[in-house]
């Protein structure tokens, strides 16, 4: 990853989706062959009442540019 | 050390068309734990599942990653590979490389290779932490309690009782029936209401798997699925309706008159009554605020005249428990009361403005007119007549935000009965739109306007009354202009709302209502007769507003889940629920109230430290049957004392660190 | 009870009889009013059509001006009503827009008074006060009471009566011994405002109330503002003639009918002063 020239630099986003709502959507995307960006990063959990936010300070902590939580 | 195996599947050229495979495969076998990797064409046929299970004997792998499809799709087909391999099936893990990676990226070959390579190194991290889980087994009452004896909860409790279990239909009113039986005809088939709901609310009452309570609610609902325990409180009747036989002598000589609400307030009743006179059971209650006994301490007529002794002013509430595995909640709906509202159509001031649930009752013919369409202020036969549709129903200002469903199509059916029972009346229907989707619908209502009803798109802004007629006031905004139109009887299609006390009943059965007050299903689509609570099924409008052909339908759908979960004497638990870690828990409780299903209670445990005597201590406890392994206490506990198996702090900052790195 | 008076032009003017009245019957139920001195118009008609600032602007110096007498605002028209109380709810909302105001007019305003019109007023004096006041009870006079459009709307604004329904000169009137009918035009436009420019509309709508209160039974229409009252009063002879009716509906102030429950003389109370004599029918009642 390269900060000098912005044009080359691409965020790295970590997505954190509610298995039976956002999850399913990623899924359905996919099934409907939408296409997004791939920087994206999905994590499934089981619901989103079960993001902790330690799983989001982790994120930056590792170098994620983005989180984005769905549920 | 963990002895992984990582499986990518190619999926045809699904997944193999856009990333190549083998490349990945190599990639994973230099994550830590992992002990093999491999690739082939379609992971999920017989000779790849096969191909699985000989790689696992033959690296004595512990766990598995399978890289292909969404888990949603295949974590189960996979699972029974563990076992037939041996292993846990809990021991798997998925990455899904084809619905998030080669399907959406398909332009991006070489991005898609990236990601697909982090997405095995996620599942790679995930399953080094994996731990096996095992489902426990709970026992299931075979009973099941249907709240509401209107066509939803009949229609249920029949499919449960013929399906061969036994059935608690608990219903408030004195007759069950609902609101379908107040029904004169029903679209788009004008087949009368009474004659095809009665004789299924005798087959209710007569089902040897149905136990009926009618003038009863339930008050409380403790347990789980599969062992709810319910409490309901039978009113008093002041009728023993073991000694009556239905003759009919009390309630034709009761002295006091009340506006009858199976008449939506326009005949009236005694105060010892049945609703109607095909009621279910055909036995009468006593309305104990009408009643002249009851208010002045004299008359007892009824109780004088009843041949069997039956009336007993004395008796009291009673209150009894029934056990049961399931439970359906088909409370229906209530209409809106447009006369709080809406000034500009008088505030229910003027005796020919009336509801369409009113107007049922005029034209049926067992109703307070014997089916003579009469307006209410002097009897006369209304020669023209305005039907306004939308009333609380799409509008934000006054009323509700949602379409009620039901009002294009019962206003079209009572059209047409104006135009049948008053030859050349002048029938108009003030809309906002018609909408007419379902089986036979749009032809019914082009046989309404065929039949000369004047639909006139606008609303009305006013309704006065001028000497015996009534001045409707609109607009036409098809042609751009007001119109004013001189009417003897205007109709009101009032909107659906929940039906009265539904937000209470929601509260007792522990589930959800919607920002409409109705109760909401797990899912608008693919689980639309569940709730979140386990155990708890939905049928009818009390879900959604919804016509009577829905209403069955969706009543025979929450039948045949709950024969489902019936069918079988155990049932086996999701082992990806929360469990607590007692040694840490300090009995703060957080976690109590943020449990959307009421799995968690404080428990006492006996606690023996060395050195110490024996102490008593409360913990958090997670009942299985409940817990649905959302993780919401997980985050909640500042103890750290609750992990969801499955989904614990350690797998998911693993999978963190994975994904970031 | 002391209240500011804001009268209005009308008041001096084509309704001097609504002013007389309004004196007389508050002077009689103990209700002190005190005209605000130098006061202007209120920004209705031209001002509140051409610039909002003007309109609010005007109303506000009004207003700031009785803040100085300490007392609420008292309001007779309906149309001046509806622009003090329209004012004062905006500047109370927007400080901005107060501020703004407040420098235009040069004076102080804190919005500390309230403005009432006279028939809340009178609807919230005690029963038996008012009971008392009844001399000459106004028995087996039917009247349409016409709230017109801007009194009661819209409701976030005025608020003291239903907007679709309006009760509170009904209740008046039946205090007063009269009955008031059941009909369909008490918030009806009369069209006083299109009187100069699209007669034509003016003279139906004029008809149409007319005619609605005489089929309902009525002898006479009451009203509470000014226009409403010369629109439907002074139009009369000009309806009779494009549609061949006969309408002889006297049309007075709710104000007047309450001083001759009060057994004030029809002079006192300006009864002369209109264009359909209701002398007739007060002497009916005996």
């Amino acid at each position: 990853m390269s900060v000098e020239d912005p044009r080359e630099w691409e965020p790295k986003i970590l997505a954190v989706f509610c298995n039976w709502c956002s999850y399913a959507g990623a899924d359905l995307a996919g099934v409907s062959r939408m296409s997004y960006p791939p920087n994206v990063r999905i994590l499934r959990v089981p619901c989103s009442s079960r993001v902790d936010p330690n799983f989001v300070l982790r994120a930056f902590q590792k170098g994620a540019d983005g989180v984005l939580l769905s549920g | 050390m963990p002895r992984t195996g990582v499986f990518v599947c190619w999926c045809g050229s699904n997944i193999g068309g856009v990333i190549d495979c083998p490349e990945t495969a190599a990639a994973a076998s230099g994550f830590p734990g992992v002990a093999f990797s491999t690739d082939y064409k379609y992971m999920c046929s017989e000779p790849g599942q096969n191909m699985v299970i000989q790689a696992i004997r033959e690296h004595r792998l512990d766990r598995a990653v399978v890289a292909s499809c969404s888990p949603r799709l295949h974590e189960e087909t996979f699972r029974k590979t563990l076992v037939r391999a041996g292993l846990n099936p809990y021991m798997l893990e998925m990455a899904n490389i084809r619905e998030h990676c080669t399907w959406v990226h398909g332009a991006d070959i070489q991005q898609a290779r990236i990601k697909a390579v982090d997405l095995v190194r996620r599942a790679v991290a995930k399953a080094n932490r994996l731990e096996p889980l095992f489902e426990s087994e709970i026992s299931v009452t075979r009973r099941c309690l249907v709240i509401g004896g209107g066509v939803a909860g009949i229609q249920a409790a029949l499919d449960v009782a013929d399906a061969g279990h036994e059935v608690i239909l608990v219903e408030r009113e004195p007759t069950i029936g609902g609101n379908m039986v107040k029904l004169d005809k029903t679209f788009p088939t004008l087949d009368c209401s009474a004659c095809i709901s009665t004789p299924k609310m005798v087959a209710a009452a007569t089902h040897p798997n149905i136990k009926l309570y009618t003038y009863a609610e339930i008050e409380k609902l403790a347990g789980y699925v599969g062992n709810f325990e319910v409490t309901i409180r039978q009113k008093a009747r002041y009728v023993d309706h073991e000694k009556c036989t239905g003759c009919g002598t009390c309630w034709e000589k009761c002295p006091t008159r009340v506006p009858s609400e199976f008449d939506a307030g326009i005949g009236q009743r005694t105060a010892i009554y049945i609703p109607f006179p095909q009621a279910v059971p055909n036995k009468p209650v006593i309305d104990r605020e009408h009643c002249r006994y009851f208010a002045t301490g004299k008359c007892e007529i009824c109780a004088k005249l009843c041949p069997t002794g039956a009336v007993d002013y004395g008796q009291e509430d009673l209150v009894l428990t029934e056990k049961v595995g399931a439970v359906v909640a088909a409370t229906g709906f209530g209409l809106f009361d447009w006369s709080r509202v809406y000034g500009e159509y008088g505030y229910g001031q003027y005796p020919d403005v009336v509801t369409g649930m009113q107007f049922e009752r005029l034209v049926n013919a067992a109703g307070p007119t014997g089916g003579k369409l009469l307006r209410p202020s002097d009897g006369a036969t209304p020669r023209t007549v305005v039907f306004i549709k939308c009333v609380g129903s799409r509008d934000e200002a006054k009323g509700r935000r949602y379409c009620s469903r039901i009002c294009c199509m019962y206003t079209a059916k009572h059209a047409l009965q104006v135009l049948e029972k008053v030859p050349g009346a002048s029938v108009f229907v003030f809309y906002m739109d018609v909408r007419t989707a379902g089986k036979g619908y749009e032809e019914f209502y082009q046989r309404a306007v065929n039949n000369g009803t004047v639909y006139v798109r606008g609303r009305v802004s006013k309704i006065y009354q001028d000497g015996e007629r009534l001045v409707v006031r609109g607009v036409d905004t098809l042609l751009g202009r007001p119109v004013e139109v001189d009417a003897d009887m205007v109709v009101l299609a009032t909107a659906v709302e929940p039906g009265s006390g539904a937000a209470e009943t929601a509260r007792i059965l522990g589930i959800n209502t919607d920002q409409d007050g109705f109760f909401q299903e797990a899912h608008p689509k693919l689980r639309p007769v569940e709730t979140h609570t386990r155990g708890v099924f939905l049928a009818g409008a009390c879900q959604a507003p919804k016509d009577i052909p829905d209403t069955v339908a969706q009543a025979s759908g929450a039948a045949a889940k709950v024969a489902g979960l019936l069918s079988s004497k155990w049932l086996s638990t999701n082992p990806m629920i929360a469990t607590v870690n007692e040694a840490l828990c300090t009995g703060c409780f957080l976690c109590v109230p943020v449990c959307s299903y009421r799995a968690l209670e404080p428990k006492k445990i006996t606690e023996r430290l060395p050195g110490h005597p024996p102490r008593e201590r409360e913990v958090a406890g997670v009942n299985t049957g409940l817990c649905q392994g959302c993780g919401a206490c997980n985050v909640a506990c500042r103890a750290g004392a609750i992990e969801v198996r499955g989904f614990t702090n350690e797998q998911l900052l693993a999978e963190v660190d994975a994904l970031c790195q | 009870m002391r209240y500011a008076y804001y009268s209005g032009c009308t008041l001096h003017a084509t309704a001097r009889e609504f002013d007389l009245s309004t004196r007389a019957v508050c002077s009689r139920l103990g209700i002190e009013l005190e005209e605000i001195p130098d006061w202007n118009c209120c920004g209705a008609t031209a001002a509140h059509a051409t610039s909002h600032l003007l309109s609010v602007a005007l109303a506000a110096r009004n207003l700031a001006l009785a803040e100085t007498q300490e007392a609420d605002l008292l309001v007779p028209c309906a149309a001046c009503y509806h622009r003090l109380v329209t004012a004062r709810k905006e500047m109370s909302e927007n400080p901005h827009l107060r501020e703004r105001v407040v420098r235009i007019i040069g004076r102080e305003y804190r919005g500390r008074i309230g403005v009432r019109s006279l028939l809340e007023v009178l609807d919230h004096l005690d029963p038996e006060r008012l009971a008392a006041g009844v001399v000459r009870p106004l028995r087996g006079l039917k009247v349409a009471c016409y709230y017109g459009c801007l009194l009661v709307r819209p409701p976030a604004v005025t608020g003291f009566d239903d907007p679709e329904q309006p009760q509170v000169m009904d209740r008046l009137m039946r205090q007063w011994g009269a009955e008031p009918v059941d009909w369909g035009y008490k918030t009806e436009c009369c069209g006083a405002g299109q009187g100069f420019s699209n007669e034509p509309v003016v003279l139906k709508l004029v008809r149409d109330i007319l005619a609605t209160a005489s089929r309902a039974g009525a002898d006479c229409l009451v009203c509470a503002c000014t226009l409403c009252q010369s629109n439907l009063d002074a139009r009369q002879g000009h309806v009779n003639r494009v549609y061949g009716s006969d309408f002889r509906l006297p049309v007075m102030y709710f104000t007047q009918l309450i001083g001759v429950g009060m057994g004030m003389e029809a002079r006192e109370l300006g009864l002369d002063s209109l264009f359909v004599d209701p002398r007739p029918v007060i002497r009916a009642l005996g």
